[in-house]
């Protein structure tokens, strides 16, 4: 079997997608039926009482977030918008609060030009966090070091961009991923942000990689129910292609019709 | 005394004001509503410290839910 576990607990799929940005609660849902995802990232905002009445309302977001809870996904609430270690642990501590988890994908933003994230503030938050009982997944750059930093604190994966957030470029630093998966052999690694065809989720998962986390890339899609199909069926082409070992590139040509 | 409500400044008469006073005032008791959490000041208050904790002049109340996000 190939399961994916982590921090202990068996996560159902090596495809995780966001909630954000579809034009309805409705095609929000269908994508997530679609993708069967094994995280549905989620955030907090202030609310005022109208929008608390219309998040318990029939067909609302929320209502479509616990089904499918409900159905198996797990719940993966950010932090998203803090730019503060301290901002991102309050953050954390209302998600835990109010969707009675301890999975916190942890993203400390650096820069609001390109939302890189502030690798120094995530150490900081992260291992406070931990030593609160969090399971931190965090979002950080291809940076072998800051990894395996985040990893001895007692992150359960580390989750480092493919290209800045919604701009679905790509593996930009295909080189330094593979490195991270050839230095960190026993790591969880999931290639968050940047992803923006399923050409490129497959690439990482190629690579070696055990999740891919996306959300622009479905909800920006043409038709996006169907594009969460395409990621669905292109990690599984990925990670079995990972397992089955490519062959090796070879200079000449060979026939492969041994004519005698 | 005055207050930052979700941002926004609020003024409310003057008296003893605990976080569960404050939160009926506005009526986040009522039914129908989603759940939902409140900080004081940057501090996370529990449903059940409601009641004891006092809201001061120019302190911060924010209540917040569920959003969608990647």
């Amino acid at each position: 079997m190939d399961k994916l576990i982590i921090a202990n607990e068996i996560i159902p799929s090596r495809l995780w997608v966001g909630s954000g940005l579809y034009q309805s609660p409705a095609q929000m849902h269908e994508v997530l039926t679609q993708a069967e995802p094994g995280f549905i990232t989620l955030s907090l905002k202030k609310q005022s009482l109208t929008e608390l009445q219309q998040l318990k309302s029939e067909g609302s977001i929320w209502q479509y977030l616990q089904l499918h809870a409900q159905q198996g996904a797990k719940l993966l609430p950010n932090t998203a918008a803090c730019f503060t270690a301290k901002e991102a642990i309050l953050q954390a501590q209302l998600s835990r609060e109010i969707f009675k988890t301890d999975w916190i994908k942890l993203e400390v933003i650096g820069d609001k030009r390109n939302l890189q994230p502030h690798n120094a503030q995530t150490l900081i938050a992260a291992q406070e966090l931990i030593a609160q009982g969090f399971k931190v997944l965090p979002y950080c750059t291809e940076d072998l070091i800051v990894c395996e930093e985040l990893l001895r604190l007692g992150c359960p994966a580390v989750m480092p961009w493919a290209a800045p957030i919604g701009t679905g470029l790509g593996l930009l630093n295909p080189y330094q991923l593979g490195q991270l998966r050839t230095y960190l052999p026993e790591a969880i690694l999931v290639v968050d942000a940047g992803i923006g065809k399923p050409s490129h989720a497959l690439a990482a998962m190629e690579l070696g990689y055990d999740a891919v986390l996306l959300n622009t890339a479905c909800a920006r899609a043409q038709q996006p129910v169907l594009m969460a199909e395409a990621f669905k069926q292109a990690v599984q082409a990925g990670r079995l292609s990972y397992r089955a070992g490519a062959m090796p590139k070879q200079q000449q040509a060979q026939p492969s019709t041994l004519a005698g | 005394m005055k207050i930052k409500f979700n941002n926004d400044s609020v003024e409310l008469h003057q008296g003893n004001w605990t976080l569960y006073d404050l939160l009926a005032h506005f009526g986040f008791f009522q039914t129908g509503l989603a759940d939902f959490v409140v900080a004081h000041n940057g501090v996370l208050i529990s449903k059940t410290a409601y009641a004891k904790t006092l809201v001061n002049e120019n302190d911060a109340i924010d209540v917040l839910s569920v959003i969608t996000g990647g």
